[in-house]
Formats: structure tokens, C-alpha cells, sequence
């Protein structure tokens, strides 16, 4: 399967089958489901289940993350739960150690040295692509591990650290599973926002216009190291965030949550929800989680066993993911359209265009920009529209 | 006229192969140069240097009296450079808007606006449909490169290079595939008034395009410029017709 | 699940404690000169494990993430064979061809699938490393296993007050061998004039007639035929072969690519030479520093030389 994927829809709803409304309604209602599902499960399922959902948001977080960077700007990072890792290892250290528990001194602490170690990442990964950058990834992925298990004395070694209570907010919230998931929840939500801000946004889609073609962008103008560095530093902002959510979910850390199976367990999650759909880093998750929570009702020990088969299995089958699949589904079932689609350029095929240049020309009519400085190059393009062309 | 390009004794190689000797020449504001030549000549090459895509080996590119030879490629299409593609080269996986707004917010700060929507950018988008528009294209603004034909993808590619106003525009094989009619709507709209002011360095195998647009012509030849002239000159220059149609053919 | 990290339980180089108060100038270079030894018979593992990394990436752009596995199964294979019959040779050739063979299944049966899909193919690798490190686990238990080293290659060579065992000294040369061997072929062979062309162009390798499949499947072969090499010879000088010994050694396999660079057997020496003796003098002199090296060595190779010291691509 390849790491790119259309990048999604982007005016929703234009060629509605019924009404305008109606495919609103239709594009709209599983996400509003899903929602209100999430607000109100803790109303009705038992604490494990709440717990399971609260584990099932965190690494929706991760993984959407990840997809910054995998799906959206095709680095293939193998160092994730490296980034993750650190940040939780920060809160548990600070709190176990140090003995400072005000939330809002430990998370922004946790964040920020999630964001020194991803930028430390991209200075030295960010020299190659693809393999040789998921190379390098996988090695400083590995070697977060190796420092968290050998430094003992802070990080408690293969034990890891335990006795983080739930955060302290410095108000009288005393959180308990169900708060906590509220809690979980309202953060991740944010990020969800923050993170479809971004791929909506022309950072964005630079970002897509990178991964797709570098060479190309960096005729345009784009300096392409600079967003790709931005792009994973964002990554590691928001898997520290998730990392900081998770060890107060656990109440304890250990190496095995910051190394490689993590990185290759996050990896899975957005390939099964489908690479480059953000969403789909949640499907995944979900999907996961869930059946490592009932695999575990009968066996803990085979379970990467099965995760292997899936691995393999995701590989040959589940080419583009869960996410486009349903999305694809639901399009059908609604029968709305979200964009013009291929029907509109059937019809433009083959159409001379002889003199299409010269209409091409009038645009810049009195409009050329060699007089222009270099921060006047705003206004000189959006000349276009006012010089009535 | 002032000095828009200077290229200072360029020399490029790959591995052992050196592919460009030394060469230097320079475009003048406004003006059009054609750069011609047999294949493996090393024009694609010298545009590749132009552009900053090949560091070259030894020698200075300048760029409106500026020395750009260390500048990467993406400072020097913010100092006014467009380039276009041999080979189209459109983002395959954006929507053809997708494709021209980024065109247009290359150079622009704008382009690391997080928080926004692209299409909430008023003035980008309305350049984009205008854009769109005069190529034909609006209607299939959600399609895939891949879904038009070859003609409009050749057209999106240039618009692409066109879409930020460069100052110097290099333009690879514009008319490569294109239909004669096609090229010819191409050489017209070059020499249009809107680019009297665009300095083209123009690389074509199309000699009825170079011919129509180039003021002065430069012909490479494995790596060297070999004769330098008006259309005419160039025409008529006997070297020149050696080593496009064999000697043989000359004599016949 | 909780592994042990990469090898404190397994003291590949010079593993040297020092009984006595700390050593004077002259102890100092016969400790030196011990530990670079034993680093050199690390670092011939390690070339030999990364040296098939290297050639299926160079060749294939595969980057076979099962490498480790398949030195695994032969350590396993060897240990097997060396218990049942008592017969080094015969676990030696068994437990190549066991490597090979596996090497072929997983490249015939799933990799083949996925030619110029990277991503795919690291997934599916990444797949079978679960697979084997859990079924091991499930088999074999959490006991490290280590090889019986045979009778005649027990003695040793003093230097200074340590000993240099004989097998010590014959990894080396099996090493130095080899890598001599691959290199002639490499270089100076119409197979290795084949494979070098097939790394840089490979639609002109087809287009000449030869069918650069089976190169592929017979470099992919012998790659596999390398790591089952020494996956038996390493046991002895690892320290013992158990679950997590697959992905770590694949790792250590990475990183000898990305010290070395990948497509020549050169590079997969030097990377493996340098992670090797470095390590082995860093266990020796400042043991803090033995885990981090590696990553040290590193990123200072990406810095300075992104595509690696002796790398082809």
C-alpha cells in the first residue's frame, strides 16, 4: 500500500443528490454518533470499559500524530512511541522523583521535552526520506528505549516507575475512571481540531504537496526542510500530549510503553484506519485495542502472535483502510456526492485549447512583476483579482 | 538594458561525466533567450543549475546583479524565478485547485497559516478560479492531474511555473507533446506585452517555437556554447545546421 | 511485552571486569589490545549479519527487517543439531541452510509480492519479527541458550593476563575470509559486475537479457546463507541466542548499514569493524558509554556523511 492518500474532501456537499441539507445531514451523522457515543458511554458501561475507551482516545491522539508525519507529509517515522515515551517518562520522573505534582507545571514540561527530542530527531532524520529517514527513526526509537532502561536510578529501569496518581489540577477535581475519560476526552477532542486544522490549512497542504513532490514544491518556492521540520516537531507535540495522558491513565510507566513494539503497534493502527485520513488513526485505535482487549480475555501471552498475523494480514488486505472504506460505503448508502469527481474531467478531455494561452496571458496583463520587491509578492498576486483581468 | 541572469562559467558534472564546460551567458531584462540543442547537449542540465536543483561545480549564478549561487532553490523562486517542467510535474495527489493554490502561495508567508482553511485565503482563491478559468479548467477543479487529459496537464504545468509572476522564468520543453496549434497559441502568448518585462530563458526542440519567441538564441552543444545569434543568424549559421542535420545531409 | 534491552544480557565484545585495582600504563594497552580483538570478532558477526542486509537493500531497495530472525533460527538450528549429534560441521551446514531456506520462503512467498512497495515490506517483516520472537517465547522459554563451542576450538591464546580463544580467532578469519571472497566476487566477477549494475540500473540489466529476478533470488539466498552463518558462529561469541536476540541483532544490522552505507561489502565491513571494536574498547574503558556509542557513532555518520561512510546509494 502506499503512504499517500487522496487528501480527503474539501467542500463537502456541493453536488447533493437531495437537498444541500440533506447530504449535510448524511456526511455529519456517523461523526455526530460516534460523539455522542463518546460523551455519554461513561453513563452506561462498566469502569473496564471506560478505561478501555479512555486507552482507545490516547492512542487515537498517537496515532493521528504519527499520521501527521506518515500519511500527510510521507516520513515514514518508526520512533513514535520514542516521542510518546519521553514525554510520559517526564511526568512519571517529575512526579515520582521530584516530587512536583501541579498538572500545569508537569504536562507543558512533558510537552516541551517531547518537542526538544522530536526537533533533535528531524535535525539529524531529516537529511534523508523514506527508508533511510524510518532507518534512522527506528535507531533513535531504539535508543530511547536503551536510555530509559539503563538510566535506573531516574526511570526505575525495567521496572519502570509507578505511584503517578491521577493530575493534580490544582482545584478540586478528585478524578476517578469516568472524570478522568472526561477529562481524556476534552483533550483529545482539542487536538483533533488543532491536528484537522493543520492538514485544512496551507501548511497542510504543502505538507501533501511535499510528500507528492518535492522537487515541484521546491520550485514553487517551498523550503521544504523547514516544513517537514515543522511538520514533525507538531508530531511531537501532539504525542507528548498523548504521552502525558497516558501515564496518568496507567499510574505507572515502563520501557515496554516507549519502545519499538509501541512504534510498530501505533504504525498498525494508522494503516488499518488508513494512511493520510486522520480519522482514520482513530478507526484504527479503536479497532485495535479492541481486540487486544478480548484477545486478552483469554490469553495476554500470544498476543503479539496475533499482532504479527495482523501486520502481515493488514499488508496483502486492507489496501486502503478502514476509514476510506467506510467512507466510500456511507457515500454509497447516502448517495451524496462530497466533490465534482471524475465526471467533470471526462468532459473537459480533449477539448482544444489553442488559444487557451493567450487567455492564460491576459491574467497578467500590466501585471508583471519585475518592479515588485520581494515583500511586495502578496499584493503582486493578488493584483490578479483586482487588476480585472 | 540591465542584466536579469548572468551565468558565469558553470561547469557541471555527473560523476566523471562532465556535462556542462564552463559556460557563461547572460538575459537581459524582458529579453527572450532560446536555448537549443541535440540531446544530452546539457540544457536540461543548465536549467538545473539555473534553478538550484544541481549544485553546479564551479561558477557564479546571478540573478538581477545578486550572487545566488549558494541559495537553495526555494530563496531563489522567492527572489523571482518560475520554472517549468520537462516531464509534467504536478502534485498527483491534490486536486487541481489544490495544485494551483499552492502554485500561488509558494513566496507568500501566508503558506504557513496553520489554523486556517486554504480556501478561507479570499484574494489566493479568487486568483486561483481566474487562473483556472483562463485555462479551461475551473469545471475540473476537483479532479485529479491524472483525471485530464495530457494538453491540460501541460497547461496546468505551466501555469503552475507562470502562477507567482516571476521575474525569469524557465521554461523546459513547454511544448513538448502539445498539438502544433498548441504550440503556436504558446509562442504568440510569450511574446505577448504582458511579458515584456519577463526575462525567458526558453530550452525547446520545437524550433518553430524558439524561432517565434527568442530574441537571441544560444546553441549548446555537449556542454559548450557553440554559436550564439538572432533566429536568422542562427539559420543561417553552417555549424549549426552540421550538427542538427549531419554533415551530409548539409551537403546534399 | 517487556524485553531486555539490546545487550545486557549478552556481552558481545570484551566483556572485562576488573578484579584487581586499576590497571598501569602497560595493562592499559594489553587491555586495549584484548578488547580490539574481541571487538574484531564482534564486528565479524556483525559483518556477517549485515553484510546480507546490505546486498538485498543495494540489490532489492528491500530492507529485510527478518534478517535477525533468520540468524536466530540458525543459532536455534545449530544448538538443536549440536545437541542431538555432537557434530559442529553438520549444525554449521544445517543451520546455513535452515537460514537459506527461510530466507527464500520469506522472499519468495511474501516479499516477492511487494517489489518497490518499501513501506509494505517493512510491515510485513515487522510482522514476522512478532510472529518468531512470540512463537520462541512460547517454545523455547525466556532462558537464554548458547552453543556448545567444539572441542578443538576451546583453547586460547594469551595476551596479558586474558585469554584469546581459538574460536574467537576463527570467526576472524572466517570473517576476513569471506569479506575477502564477496569482495572478489563483487568486484571482480561477472555475477558481481551483475549485481552492481542491477543496483544502479536495473531496467538496463533486463533489457540486456538477464533475468535479474533470479539474481535477486540467488542474492537474497546467499544474504540469508551469510546471517545463518552467523547467527551459528555468532552464539558463541553473543553470548547465547534467545527471543529478543532476532530484533536486536536486526537492529545492530541497521545500524552497521547506516555507519557503513549500504550496496558494498566494504561498507558493510567498516560499519561493523567500527561498531564492533568501538564498543568492545568502550566496555573496557568506560563501560557508561558501551550502550551509547553506537548511536553516538551514529549520528555522527548522518551529520557528516548522510549516505553513510563506504555507502554505494
Amino acid at each position: 500500500m502506499s503512504a499517500k492518500r487522496p487528501s480527503g474532501v474539501s467542500s463537502p456537499a456541493r453536488r447533493a443528490l437531495p437537498t444541500r441539507l440533506g447530504s449535510r445531514v448524511a456526511y455529519f451523522t456517523p461523526a455526530a454518533i460516534i460523539l455522542v457515543f463518546l460523551l455519554t458511554l461513561p453513563l452506561f458501561l462498566r469502569t473496564d470499559y471506560v478505561s478501555l475507551f479512555t486507552k482507545i482516545i490516547i492512542f487515537a491522539l498517537l496515532a493521528m500524530s504519527l499520521d501527521l508525519v506518515f500519511g500527510y507529509s510521507g516520513l515514514w517515522c518508526f520512533g513514535q512511541a520514542g516521542l510518546f515515551g519521553v514525554a510520559a517518562y517526564t511526568v512519571a520522573i517529575l512526579v515520582v522523583k521530584v516530587g512536583i505534582t501541579s498538572f500545569w507545571i508537569v504536562a507543558p514540561c512533558a510537552v516541551g521535552v517531547a518537542v526538544i527530542t522530536a526537533a533533535l530527531f528531524g535535525v539529524l532524520g531529516l537529511r534523508s526520506k523514506e527508508i533511510y529517514f524510518m532507518l534512522i527513526t527506528f535507531a533513535f526509537g531504539q535508543l530511547i528505549y536503551v536510555a530509559v532502561y539503563t538510566t535506573s536510578k531516574y526511570t526505575g529501569g525495567s521496572n519502570g516507575l509507578t505511584g503517578i496518581s491521577y493530575p493534580d489540577l490544582g482545584f478540586a477535581v478528585h478524578f476517578n475512571e469516568r472524570s478522568y475519560y472526561y477529562f481524556t476526552l476534552v483533550a483529545v477532542v482539542i487536538a483533533a481540531i488543532l491536528l484537522y486544522k493543520i492538514i485544512k490549512s496551507p501548511f497542510g497542504y504543502s505538507l501533501m504537496g511535499i510528500r507528492d513532490n518535492e522537487i515541484r514544491a521546491k520550485s514553487l518556492g517551498y523550503n521544504t526542510w523547514a516544513r517537514r521540520f515543522i511538520a514533525f516537531i507538531l508530531s511531537g507535540f501532539f504525542a507528548g500530549v498523548a504521552g502525558v495522558l497516558y501515564v496518568y491513565y496507567r499510574n505507572n510507566i515502563a520501557p515496554s510503553d516507549v519502545g519499538l513494539d509501541y512504534s510498530g503497534l501505533v504504525i498498525m493502527m494508522v494503516i488499518i484506519g488508513g494512511v493520510g485520513t486522520l480519522w482514520g488513526g482513530v478507526v484504527g485505535s479503536a479497532a485495535i485495542l479492541f481486540l487486544q482487549y478480548f484477545v486478552s480475555l483469554y490469553t495476554t501471552q500470544r498476543w503479539p502472535l496475533i499482532l504479527g498475523c495482523l501486520f502481515i494480514a493488514a499488508v496483502f488486505l486492507a489496501k486502503d483502510g478502514i476509514y476510506p472504506r467506510f467512507t466510500k460505503w456511507w457515500k454509497r448508502v447516502c448517495r451524496y456526492e462530497t466533490n465534482g469527481g471524475n465526471g467533470g474531467g471526462q468532459d473537459m478531455r480533449g477539448k482544444p485549447g489553442g488559444d487557451t494561452y493567450q487567455r492564460v496571458a491576459t491574467l497578467f496583463r500590466g501585471a508583471s512583476r519585475n518592479d515588485a520587491g520581494n515583500g511586495e509578492r502578496d499584493e503582486a498576486t493578488s493584483e490578479v483579482t483586482s487588476s480585472d483581468g | 538594458m540591465a542584466e536579469m541572469l548572468r551565468i558565469d562559467n558553470v561547469t557541471q558534472a555527473y560523476g566523471g561525466l562532465t556535462v556542462l564546460h564552463g559556460i557563461s551567458f547572460t538575459v537581459a531584462v524582458g529579453e527572450k533567450v532560446g536555448l537549443i540543442g541535440p540531446n544530452g547537449a546539457g540544457k536540461t542540465t543548465a536549467l538545473n543549475v539555473i534553478s538550484g536543483l544541481l549544485p553546479s561545480v564551479s561558477g557564479r549564478v546571478c540573478l538581477a546583479g545578486q550572487d545566488i549561487t549558494k541559495l537553495p532553490v526555494h530563496r531563489r523562486i522567492a527572489l523571482g524565478m518560475g520554472r517549468s517542467f520537462q516531464i509534467t510535474s504536478l502534485f498527483p495527489e491534490l486536486s487541481i485547485l489544490h495544485n494551483v493554490l499552492l502554485a500561488l502561495l509558494g513566496v507568500q508567508k501566508s503558506s504557513y497559516h496553520m489554523l486556517r482553511s486554504i480556501t478561507s485565503f479570499k484574494p489566493v482563491n479568487a486568483a486561483a478560479k481566474e487562473l483556472l478559468d483562463s485555462i479551461d479548467l475551473w469545471q475540473a477543479r476537483d479532479c485529479l492531474p491524472s483525471e485530464i487529459s495530457y494538453g491540460q496537464q501541460r497547461r496546468l504545468e505551466l501555469t503552475l511555473a507562470l502562477a507567482s509572476r516571476p521575474k525569469v522564468l524557465l521554461l523546459d520543453e513547454p511544448s513538448a507533446g502539445l498539438s502544433t496549434e498548441e504550440s503556436a497559441g504558446l509562442g504568440k502568448m510569450l511574446r505577448l506585452p504582458t511579458y515584456e518585462n519577463v526575462a525567458i530563458l526558453l530550452v525547446a526542440h520545437d524550433m518553430d517555437l524558439v524561432f517565434g519567441v527568442a530574441d537571441r538564441i544560444l546553441v549548446l552543444y555537449y556542454g559548450t556554447i557553440f554559436a550564439e545569434g538572432t533566429a536568422e543568424q542562427i539559420q543561417r549559421n553552417d555549424k549549426v545546421r552540421e550538427i542538427y542535420f549531419g554533415s551530409e545531409a548539409y551537403r546534399a | 511485552m517487556t524485553r531486555p534491552v539490546a545487550r545486557s544480557l549478552s556481552p558481545g565484545a570484551g566483556c572485562i571486569t576488573w578484579a584487581r585495582e586499576p590497571p598501569g600504563r602497560r595493562e592499559s594497552l594489553v587491555s586495549a589490545v584484548y578488547s580490539i580483538l574481541s571487538g574484531i570478532s564482534y564486528g565479524m558477526v556483525l559483518f556477517l549479519l549485515s553484510a546480507g542486509v546490505s546486498i538485498v537493500f543495494g540489490l532489492m531497495n528491500i530492507i529485510n527487517l527478518a534478517h535477525g530472525m533468520l540468524f536466530m533460527l540458525a543459532g536455534y538450528a545449530g544448538i538443536e543439531i549440536m545437541k542431538t549429534t555432537g557434530s559442529f560441521w553438520l549444525a554449521l551446514v544445517v543451520g546455513i541452510l535452515a537460514a537459506g531456506v527461510a530466507g527464500l520462503v520469506i522472499e519468495r512467498g511474501f516479499l516477492r509480492t511487494l517489489y518497490a512497495k518499501q513501506l509494505s515490506q517493512i510491515l510485513v517483516c515487522f510482522g514476522f519479527i512478532y510472529i518468531i520472537t512470540n512463537l520462541h517465547l512460547w517454545f523455547y522459554g525466556p532462558i537464554p541458550k548458547a552453543m556448545p563451542i567444539p572441542e578443538v576450538l576451546t583453547n586460547s591464546v594469551p595476551v596479558g593476563p586474558y585469554n584469546f580463544s581459538y574460536y574467537r580467532i576463527m570467526i576472524i578469519a572466517v570473517g576476513f575470509l569471506l569479506c575477502g571472497f564477496l569482495y572478489w566476487v563483487q568486484e571482480r566477477t561477472r555475477v558481481g559486475a551483475i549485481v552492481r549494475a542491477g543496483m544502479e540500473k536495473p531496467e538496463m540489466v533486463n533489457a540486456m537479457g538477464i533475468n535479474l529476478m533470479a539474481v535477486n533470488i540467488a542474492a537474497f539466498f546467499v544474504a540469508s546463507c551469510l546471517s545463518g552463518l552467523a547467527g551459528v558462529l555468532g552464539t558463541g561469541v553473543i553470548g547465547g541466542i534467545s527471543y529478543f536476540t532476532g530484533g536486536n541483532y536486526v537492529f545492530l544490522a541497521i545500524a552497521v548499514c547506516i555507519i557503513g552505507g549500504v550496496g558494498s561489502i566494504q561498507g558493510a565491513l567498516a560499519g561493523a569493524l567500527i561498531i564492533g571494536v568501538f564498543e568492545s574498547l568502550a566496555k573496557t574503558f568506560y563501560p557508561p558509554l558501551a550502550l551509547y556509542i553506537m548511536y553516538l557513532l551514529m549520528a555522527l555518520v548522518i551529520m557528516f556523511r548522510p549516505s553513510g561512510l563506504l555507502g554505494r546509494k
